[in-house]
């Protein structure tokens, strides 16, 4: 199978379930008692910030790979997602901000779980600047491997810093312990937008990674050209 | 034996240069003691607001004047190749980090010592019999704040822009330890009990810890060429 036709049913099978997940989320979910419609953003909420997580998590795997192995194709891994993660993290606080409007009449709340969110937006952006100033690419891998973990791995500390000292956005509604749970049909609507909130992620995650891969090898015929055109012996450039 | 030698001979020399030229201490200081009046101002403050938020403004000078000090920590050692000197020199890359964490750690202390005192005498704020507690926080918060700004101002020490960038790396990453800073400090400033000041505390030593096993471990990586 080629990997034209690989990417099309990827495709279709992101689709049909970003479709399904809008089908139940707005046509099939019960309307919530006390919130009324406005709820019905919790599912791409919870979804996004779940994946949010993920992402990062990604990042900070492919960064720990990339030092390990020292092979960029980690790196690209890493900031790819670390990109998607930053969409991901963007959305999931637009629409809290949105519901925290209406459900607690503010935009915005200095909470634990909220305050972790923006620091965790800002970790990245900074990870995604950092990028942005250096060109050599092994250097870049190594510095924003080395950022992308500290990042991570502080947003923890981060939430736990803040949960310590105020909060204000509800327990977890799954797993959250005894009172926490879902209605049946809200909890499917949910477990199905979890599913394709994440295959989107990784269909996302696939492309970037292959532009991403397109652009070294642009790169890398660039410099070929650039050193056959002045006529010297073949290039030393290290071709990963 | 050895390896701290070597990690007192980094500091020993920062120290000396830091004695002759005088630079990073007094930068820090002037400007974290301009933070300090400039908020003064902003705030426009009576009396008994000021001792709600002199823990605030107090960690706002320390972490303004220190990111400055930090941004001189590596870019020095780019001007005349003196890094690439010690990474030339036979010494674990993770000396290099604790001499250059130490150095930056005592220039900061240095510096806020001097701004405490005249922001006692400018606000008025009485730390009564709490003196030793007030110094442990402020060792335990400014250790957290040069630990990962030593790691990010090697970082950004080679990339343009590096100036912009200390900041923006460092700031969300330092946020858990400001928090429990001014926590701990207000504890000290108004709580007669102690009990949430030695959670800050014990937080903020976990933090070093965590983040210091982190930062010695990746700092290898950072300068690789």
């Amino acid at each position: 199978m080629t990997c034209k036709t690989n990417s099309n049913i990827f495709f279709t099978v992101t689709f049909l379930f970003m479709a399904g997940a809008l089908y139940l989320v707005f046509l099939y979910a019960p309307t919530e008692k006390t919130m009324g419609d406005v709820q019905r953003i919790f599912y791409f909420h919870v979804s996004g910030a779940w994946i949010s997580f993920l992402t990062f998590a990604v990042t900070c795997f492919g960064s720990i790979g990339f030092l390990y192995r020292k092979n960029v194709k980690w790196d690209r891994v890493a900031s790819s997602s670390a990109e998607i993660g930053l969409l991901f993290t963007t959305i999931t606080l637009i629409t809290g901000s949105i519901w925290g409007r209406y459900a607690w009449g503010i935009w915005w709340t200095w909470d634990a779980r909220l305050t972790s969110m923006l620091v965790l937006w800002l970790i990245f952006l900074s990870y995604l600047m950092l990028r942005s100033y250096i060109e050599e690419e092994t250097k870049r891998a190594y510095v924003s491997s080395v950022v992308g973990i500290i990042g991570f791995l502080d947003v923890p500390v981060v939430y736990f810093s803040i949960r310590w000292w105020r909060t204000q956005h509800p327990s977890p509604v799954i797993a959250g312990g005894e009172s926490s749970g879902l209605e049946p049909p809200m909890l499917l609507t949910f477990m199905f937008c979890l599913a394709a909130f994440t295959i989107f992620y990784f269909f996302l995650l696939r492309i970037r990674t292959k532009l991403e891969e397109a652009r070294a090898e642009v790169d890398f015929l660039f410099k070929v050209l650039e050193h056959q055109s002045e006529e010297c012996t073949p290039p030393a450039v290290n071709r990963r | 034996m050895a390896y701290w030698e070597q990690v007192f001979n980094i500091i020993k020399k920062d120290i000396t240069i830091e004695l002759r030229a005088k630079e990073a201490v007094s930068a820090m200081l002037v400007f974290g003691l301009m933070v300090i009046v400039v908020f003064s101002f902003a705030f426009n403050l009576g009396t008994r607001e000021q001792i709600e938020i002199a823990p605030g403004l107090l960690w706002i000078a320390f972490t303004f004047a220190g990111i400055l000090g930090l941004n001189h920590s590596f870019a020095a050692e780019y001007e005349n190749h003196c890094l690439q000197g010690m990474m030339l020199a036979p010494v674990p890359r993770s000396a290099v980090y604790i001499g250059k964490l130490t150095g930056n750690f005592i220039f900061m202390f240095l510096a806020e010592l001097i701004m405490l005192g005249f922001f006692i005498w400018l606000f008025d704020v009485r730390f009564t019999g709490r003196w030793h507690l007030l110094v442990l926080t402020m060792i335990l918060g400014t250790l957290a704040f040069a630990i990962i700004g030593t790691m990010f101002s090697a970082v950004a020490s080679g990339i343009r822009m590096r100036e912009f960038l200390l900041p923006i790396l460092q700031f969300p990453v330092v946020l858990p330890a400001i928090i429990f800073a001014v926590e701990a400090t207000a504890d000290l400033l108004e709580e007669d009990t102690l009990a949430g000041f030695f959670d800050g505390i014990k937080f903020l030593s976990a933090f070093n810890i965590i983040f210091f096993t982190l930062c010695v471990l990746l700092f290898e990586y950072i300068l690789e060429d």
